[in-house]
């Protein structure tokens, strides 16, 4: 049902095409779980949807570059994984797959971090558009310089180019802003 | 492209990699010395961090949303109770069960096949006193009729004669042993063994502890095993010194 042209379709912005995966195999995942760790069905579908998440990035960030089995058999491979993250030992043992688990967002202080997330992230909703989806497009989806410039109708890369720096420039200034107005 | 933004985009090159070797081995030394740099990288990795995990959160309530319209995925019985217990030992509960059994699973395959194998080789149904059982009976075990045997001896009453009931315990025994029921066949030969009078009971010990191999109960065959192979006058005795060297 849904094979290589799907992640193809995924990466080229098909919103759809993942949100049908989504609906094709959440209740079987959920059984799945349930049968072979005792997960409870909240759980399973919290994990499914990270496990989700962590598919799409794979693919936009071109980790997944070819398919050796199913898309269900590999959406499943994350969910097995992130459930057994849970059992330090067994994540000692099994070597999570680099591939299976969160891509980490580096640099910034653990404590710190959820703080400082929240600022941009405040900053990134006030920077309004076409900004917010310019640096969504960039920095989250992977598209790049000329998929942006087409999507967005600039001029040229250049003129995108720009653009982006601006609008990077911007969210800095106003994350410095929530940053400080935090510690009021 | 004025110096900021000149500057900017060296920063970027280098975080995708974009950079040759030299080039990155030059900004790499330029980083060095240059507190206003690293300060300026590490405000855009933030910043860029704090970009990426916005989104990652806006996504999975996009798909949270799209799980809200869906039916509710089913009925569950759930092995346990989510309001009692915390996550975490959930997941460390499900993860040991899961490794318990591989392990369990693994060994129990193991000890099953030693079991059958034993068994196999050393049991073979008594027909030394057969003549003492009901024609009925006797006509049934000979033919190899066992569950016919079984039916037939359990419609027969107590009988006053303890050697009769324990010629009928015996083989009823040997019968369900034969019939691979090793449960039913341990009740039996117990119950020889714990009759008042003496008949069957060397032969019963030597059952009972096959039984108790088919029925892969290693640990209670061992010692009657054991007790037989220091018997000389114990006519299993070498049998079972040969099971336990097998064992």
């Amino acid at each position: 049902m849904f094979d290589y042209n799907s992640i193809i379709e995924i990466k080229n912005g098909n919103d759809k095409t993942l949100t049908n995966i989504y609906k094709t195999y959440r209740d079987e995942f959920i059984r799945w779980s349930a049968r072979h760790y005792q997960c409870p069905e909240e759980l399973a579908k919290d994990v499914y949807q990270v496990a989700i998440v962590i598919f799409y990035e794979n693919i936009v960030n071109g980790k997944l570059t070819e398919l050796k089995s199913s898309i269900k058999t590999y959406l499943f491979a994350i969910g097995k994984n992130k459930i057994l993250e849970q059992n330090v030992e067994v994540k000692k043992q099994e070597r999570m797959h680099e591939n299976f688990v969160y891509e980490p967002i580096e640099h910034v202080q653990a404590e710190d971090r959820e703080e400082v997330f929240t600022s941009v992230e405040k900053a990134l909703s006030e920077l309004g558009e076409p900004c917010k989806t310019l640096l969504e497009l960039y920095y989250y989806k992977s598209y790049s310089i000329e998929q942006i410039a087409n999507t967005l109708g600039y001029k040229g890369n250049d003129s995108a180019k720009t653009q982006k720096y601006k609008c990077l420039t911007r969210l800095k200034k106003m994350f410095a802003v929530q940053k400080f107005s935090s510690f009021n | 492209m004025e110096s900021n933004e000149s500057s900017f985009d060296l920063i970027e090159r280098y975080v995708e990699n974009k950079l040759s070797a030299e080039e990155k081995e030059v900004f790499e030394n330029q980083l060095k010395e240059d507190q206003a740099l690293r300060e300026e990288m590490s405000s855009f990795k933030t910043v860029i961090g704090g970009i990426k995990s916005s989104q990652r959160s806006a996504l999975l309530n996009q798909i949270k949303e799209v799980d809200a319209e869906m039916p509710k995925a089913m009925k569950t019985v759930s092995l346990f109770d989510f309001s009692m217990a915390r996550k975490e030992s959930i997941y460390w509960i499900a993860a040991s069960i899961v490794l318990t059994l591989c392990i369990g699973g693994y060994f129990f395959s193991n000890q099953a096949r030693k079991s059958d194998e034993l068994f196999a080789q050393y049991f073979s149904p008594d027909t030394l006193k057969i003549k003492r059982l009901s024609p009925e009976v006797s006509n049934q075990y000979q033919k190899g009729n066992y569950a016919a045997a079984v039916k037939a001896l359990n419609q027969l009453h107590k009988s006053f004669d303890d050697t009769t009931n324990a010629t009928n315990l015996f083989y009823k025994g040997n019968a369900y042993l034969a019939l691979k029921d090793p449960e039913k066949a341990i009740e039996c030969f117990q119950k020889v063994l714990d009759s008042p009078n003496g008949v069957y009971k060397k032969e019963s010990e030597w059952y009972l502890a096959l039984s108790y191999v088919k029925a892969k109960k290693f640990k209670k065959a061992r010692p009657i095993l054991k007790n037989i192979a220091s018997n000389s006058s114990h006519p299993y005795q070498k049998d079972a010194e040969d099971v336990l060297l097998k064992m």
